[in-house]
C-alpha cells in the first residue's frame, strides 16, 4: 500500500469513555469517610485505622479523571481523626 | 485577755506534751542506736541463738531478784513497766512481721513501648507493605506501557501523521503515553486514511493494589490491549458484527446496545471457518462473511486463545444503560467504530503483529460492500430503530404535558380553597361545571351521529 498518512485527517486527542473493569473507588471513598467520622466522634481507634486504610486504597486506585480534592480531603480527614483520637487517649489499641 | 491566756496555756501545754513525747522518741532513738550497734554484730547460727536465749532467761531471773531487793527504795523505775525485749526476740519478731507483709501488686503494670503498642505497629507495617507494593506495581505497569510504545512506535509513525498526543495544550505532543490510572494507559494516533484516529488502550493488571494482587493469585486477570478505530461516515458500510469467545458471547450481546438491538442470534464459529471456542454475533449472515473474509478468519483462528473480542459496527452507542429504561430517551447518533481486544502477550515483540493485523482489518472493512438484500435489511432495521425511539420520545412528551396540566389544575384548586371571597369561589365552580357539561355533551353528540 502506498503512503497511508493523511495530514488533513489528523485530529487532536479527545478523551473517550472506555469500557473498563469494575472500579470500587466511590464505595471505598464513602466507607472511608464514615469510618473516620465514626472514629473521631466516638473515639474508636480501630475505626480511625480503617479510615486510614480506606483512604490509602482510594488514593491508590484513583483515576486521572477523578477529582483530586476528593482524594486529599479523605486522606486529611482520616489522618487528622487518627491523630485526634490518640491525643485524647494515648493508651494502645488493645489495652490488656 | 482570759481567752488569750487560756489559748497560750493550751498551746503551751500542748508543747509540753509534745516535748514529753519527743523525749520518749529521743529515748527511743538512743535505744535504736544501741540496737543498731547490736545488729552490726555478725549474724549467728540457729543453735547459738537457742543457747543464748536460755542464758538470757537465767540473767533475767537474777536481775528480777536483785531488783526486788532494791525496789523498796526506788519506786520511780518499776522494771515491770518497762519491759525491754531481749535482743533475740526483737529481731525474731520483726523478722516474722516482715514475712507476714504481703507486697500488693501495683494496679498499673508499665509495659515497654513495643509490647504495649504491638497492634499499632502491625497496622503500620501493613500500610508500609501496601505502599511499597504500590510503588513497585506502579513502576512495573509503567514499564510495560512504555515498552509497548517503544516496540510499536516505528509502525505508528509509518502509518499516522500524529502519534502520542495527550490532547492538552495548544500544540500536539508526540510519543506521549497518557496515564488514565495506575493500570490504564492510552496512546492516540491520527492522520491516516480510512479512519479519524486510533486509540490504543492498555488495561493492565492492578499490580499496584495489594488486594488485587492477592485476588489475582486465585483468579488471574490478564493484561489486555484494545485497538479502537474511530471511523468517519464514508469509511464503513452498514455492518454490525462481533466475534468473541463462546463464554462471553451472551454477556457481550446483552451489554452492547447496538448488538442487543440489531443482532438476533449467536452462531458458533464453526460456520465461519473459526474454531468452536469462538462465537459470531452479526446482524446478517452476509455481514459476518464479509468481515471474516480476506485472511481475517485465519488470523483469528491462529490467535483464538488471545482474542477477547472483535466488534465492527456503524451504530456504536456504547454499553446499554443499566437498570430500568432511563427516564428520558435521547436519540444517540451511532458512531462508526472497530474495537479489537486481545490479551497482551508477555513478550512485547509479539505486540507488533497485533497492531499490523488491526491496521489490515481497518483497510479490509473499508472495502466491504454488502449484497443488496443485506443492505436493504440493514437500512430497514435502522429505520425501525429510529421510529421506535421517536415513538418513545413522543410518548414521553405527552406524559410530561399531561403532568404539567394536572399540576396547574391542582394549584388552581388550592388557590380557590384558600380564597375568602365567596363570589369568586362561586364563579369558579360555575365555570368548572360548565366545562364538565361541555365535555359530557360532546360525548353525547358522538353517540347520536352513530345512531343516525
Amino acid at each position: 500500500m502506498s503512503n497511508p498518512k493523511r495530514a488533513e485527517r489528523a485530529k487532536r486527542f479527545v478523551p473517550v469513555s472506555l469500557v473498563e473493569g469494575p472500579s470500587y473507588g466511590e464505595h471505598i471513598n464513602a466507607i472511608g469517610m464514615v469510618f473516620s467520622l465514626v472514629g473521631l466522634l466516638m473515639r474508636l481507634k480501630w475505626a480511625t485505622w480503617c479510615g486510614v486504610y480506606c483512604a490509602i486504597f482510594y488514593f491508590a486506585n484513583v483515576k486521572s479523571t477523578d477529582d483530586k480534592k476528593q482524594t486529599f480531603s479523605l486522606l486529611m480527614l482520616a489522618v487528622s481523626s487518627l491523630v485526634m483520637v490518640y491525643m485524647q487517649n494515648p493508651t494502645p489499641l488493645i489495652d490488656s | 485577755f482570759l481567752l488569750v491566756f487560756l489559748f497560750s496555756c493550751t498551746s503551751g501545754g500542748a508543747k509540753k506534751v509534745v516535748e514529753d513525747d519527743f523525749d520518749e522518741f529521743e529515748f527511743e532513738f538512743e535505744s535504736n542506736e544501741d540496737e543498731e550497734e547490736v545488729e552490726k554484730v555478725p549474724p549467728k547460727d540457729a543453735d547459738d541463738f537457742d543457747a543464748e536465749q536460755d542464758e538470757s532467761e537465767d540473767d533475767d531471773d537474777e536481775e528480777a531478784r536483785d531488783d526486788s531487793d532494791s525496789s523498796d527504795t526506788d519506786d520511780e523505775f518499776d522494771t515491770e513497766e518497762f519491759e525491754t525485749p531481749s535482743e533475740g526476740e526483737d529481731t525474731l519478731k520483726s523478722g516474722k512481721e516482715a514475712s507476714d507483709l504481703k507486697i500488693e501488686e501495683s494496679a498499673v503494670t508499665i509495659k515497654p513501648f513495643f509490647e504495649a503498642y504491638l497492634v499499632e505497629i502491625c497496622i503500620c507495617l501493613g500500610i508500609a507493605l501496601y505502599i511499597s507494593n504500590y510503588l513497585l506495581g506502579r513502576t512495573k505497569n509503567t514499564n510495560i506501557a512504555e515498552g509497548w510504545m517503544v516496540h510499536n512506535l516505528p509502525i505508528l509513525h509509518s502509518q499516522f501523521v500524529l502519534v502520542g498526543d495527550d490532547g492538552e495544550g495548544e500544540e500536539p505532543t508526540q510519543n506521549h503515553v497518557v496515564r488514565r490510572s495506575e493500570n490504564s494507559f492510552t496512546v492516540w494516533a491520527s492522520g491516516r486514511i480510512n479512519c479519524d484516529g486510533l486509540l490504543v488502550h492498555l488495561e493492565l493488571m492492578k499490580r499496584h493494589d495489594l488486594i488485587h494482587v492477592i485476588l489475582g493469585l486465585f483468579r488471574p486477570v490478564p493484561d489486555t490491549i484494545s485497538f479502537i478505530f474511530q471511523c468517519a461516515d464514508g469509511d464503513m458500510d452498514s455492518v454490525i458484527t462481533a466475534i468473541c469467545p463462546r463464554k462471553t458471547a451472551t454477556k457481550m450481546s446483552k451489554e452492547y446496545e447496538d448488538l442487543s438491538k440489531y443482532c438476533s442470534g449467536i452462531r458458533s464459529g464453526e460456520k465461519h471457518n473459526l474454531p468452536s471456542s469462538l462465537s459470531v454475533i452479526s446482524e446478517t449472515f452476509d455481514s459476518a462473511i464479509s468481515v471474516l473474509s480476506g485472511g481475517v478468519a485465519k488470523f483469528l483462528s491462529n490467535h483464538a486463545d488471545m482474542l477477547l473480542s472483535l466488534h465492527v459496527t456503524d451504530q456504536y452507542t456504547g454499553l446499554k444503560e443499566e437498570g430500568e429504561e432511563s427516564e428520558t430517551v435521547t436519540i444517540k447518533k451511532g458512531e462508526k467504530r472497530i474495537h479489537l481486544t486481545f490479551k497482551l502477550p508477555s513478550d512485547l515483540d509479539q505486540t507488533t503483529e497485533l497492531l499490523d493485523f488491526a491496521l489490515k482489518l481497518l483497510d479490509h472493512v473499508k472495502h466491504i460492500r454488502l449484497s443488496r438484500e443485506a443492505k436493504d435489511k440493514a437500512t430497514k432495521n435502522r429505520q425501525l430503530v429510529v421510529q421506535e425511539q421517536e415513538k418513545l420520545q413522543h410518548q414521553q412528551r405527552q406524559e410530561a404535558a399531561q403532568q404539567r396540566k394536572e399540576e396547574k389544575k391542582k394549584a388552581e384548586k388550592e388557590k380557590m380553597l384558600e380564597e375568602t371571597d365567596a363570589d369568586k369561589v362561586r364563579k369558579w365552580e360555575e365555570k368548572e361545571y360548565k366545562k364538565q357539561m361541555k365535555k359530557s355533551q360532546t360525548k353525547m353528540k358522538q353517540m347520536k351521529v352513530r345512531m343516525g
